[in-house]
């Protein structure tokens, strides 16, 4: 089944044969979403998997993510005309005055991996710019990312500057410093300690 | 308030002065199993895929930088009884635990930085979509800067022997028990404008690629606790520790 061989190119971290695979299935006529959602989306998802289980690493997940990327740019011409949605939208950005973007980075790349569109902000995003972002893009989630504790306080800011001007994404944050019992402190809907569980959270809330 | 008056002590030094020292290229160099500990984390395998990217992200993490440190020797007059050294400028420090000691004759606040280059090369790449190449590249940042910290300490130890005095671990703000805060009180006492360092409002070093510490010169002595530095840490289940 080349479904199945174009997921287990992205775990091989193959992005040659995952591009190759994925052009064989469009010439043999497969479904655009199908090779989308069930090769390279559900192969991402695998590699989630066995971050959280300790078998892949950091390195395998950025080498899986370019395969499926690589496997992405050949579908893309393809993806317009089959009127392919995005699960939701995330405003993602570290906060005010913090510059540190690592981390930030690594879940932007694993959401988008998992078909969200995302609109990443940059490092030092004060409140008033993830709310006008927020706006514009009529985002379903915003999510914010700390390193530090002296910036922390900033994700709380961010979430009061949200409610009160009536803007209701929902909101997940993560870093370093911060917890569950952080989270929940400042009224986030989310949090996750990596990036795989960040996809699982941002499902989770655009469910609802 | 009880306190320990220090002895003093023969060597004359300059206080006013910041020292800076720059490295030569190639001075600093990263080990690649560092860099696969900073970039995965220490129960990490290394691939056999990295066996090309790594040595030339390291090459080019060592092209892209410019190591260099200031650092200022402030005299300690005494120890109070809160564990605070207080310095002959009347600014005091509440030192760690394992770092309160009477025989305290200078306190070194140092700033080393390894400049801007290798950031803004690291978010040129993420902006291009490589981010394995620029996480890659970060993670051999890491490791020279850790090097370069390593170095400094060394140069420092140097010093102190030159003054019959013995240089202690380094310590900083945000680790053990010294609070974050601790790093506007080591930015008024070391010039880290003369190596284009700046603390912002957040207490965050711009550029990031910069370690700020400080490190007892003591008459006698006196290391308490491991050496090394992950053994030293309160994060017991970083993913990043060394020696597991």
């Amino acid at each position: 089944m080349a479904i199945k061989e174009i997921f287990d190119a992205v775990l091989a971290l193959d992005e040659a044969q995952t591009a190759d695979i994925v052009q064989a299935e469009l010439d043999h006529g497969t479904d655009v979403m199908t090779i989308l959602n069930e090769g390279l989306i559900a192969a991402m998802d695998e590699v989630g998997k066995r971050y959280s289980q300790g078998v892949f690493f950091v390195p395998e997940m950025l080498m899986a993510a370019q395969a499926m990327k690589r496997g992405v740019a050949v579908l893309h011409p393809h993806l317009v005309g089959a009127k392919a949605r995005p699960k939701g939208t995330i405003v993602i950005g570290t906060v005010k005055g913090d510059q540190h973007d690592i981390g930030k980075n690594l879940v932007a790349m694993m959401l988008e991996c998992a078909g969200f569109k995302v609109i990443d902000l940059g490092v030092d995003a004060d409140a008033g710019k993830f709310l006008r972002a927020a706006r514009k893009g009529n985002a379903d989630i915003v999510a914010m990312s700390a390193l530090l504790t002296t910036t922390m306080s900033a994700m709380g800011a961010t979430i009061s500057k949200l409610k009160r001007e009536g803007s209701n994404p929902k909101t997940m944050v993560g870093g370093a410093p911060v917890t569950q019992a952080f989270a929940d402190k400042i009224g986030a809907d989310g949090y996750s300690p990596d990036a795989p569980g960040a996809v699982t959270v941002a499902r989770r809330l655009v469910a609802k | 308030m009880k306190l320990k008056v220090v002895e003093n002590d023969p060597v004359i030094v300059n206080q006013e002065q910041s020292n800076i020292i720059r490295f030569l290229p190639g001075a600093i160099s990263a080990a690649p199993e560092e860099v696969v500990r900073y970039l995965a984390g220490s129960r990490f395998k290394e691939d056999p895929k990295m066996h090309d990217p790594l040595p030339a992200a390291i090459e080019q993490a060592i092209h892209l930088t410019s190591p260099v440190l200031v650092y200022r020797l402030n005299r300690v007059t005494a120890l109070d009884a809160s564990g605070r050294l207080i310095m002959e400028s009347g600014l005091c420090l509440e030192a760690p635990q394992v770092e309160r000691h009477p025989d305290t004759r200078y306190l070194a606040s140092c700033v080393c930085s390894l400049g801007a280059a290798l950031e803004n090369a690291c978010r040129r790449l993420t902006y291009r979509g490589q981010l394995f190449q620029a996480m890659l590249l970060d993670a051999a940042g890491v490791s020279l800067l850790d090097a370069l910290a390593n170095k400094s300490h060394e140069l420092l130890s140097q010093r102190a022997r030159g003054m019959q005095l013995f240089a202690g671990c380094p310590f900083g703000p945000g680790y053990q028990d010294m609070p974050m805060e601790t790093q506007s009180l080591l930015f008024q006492l070391v010039d880290a404008g003369a190596i284009q360092v700046k603390l912002n409002e957040s207490l965050v070093m711009e550029p990031m690629k910069s370690l700020s510490f400080f490190v007892r010169l003591s008459a006698r002595e006196n290391r308490r606790g491991p050496t090394v530095k992950c053994r030293r840490c309160n994060l017991k289940h970083c993913q990043f520790r060394a020696e597991r």
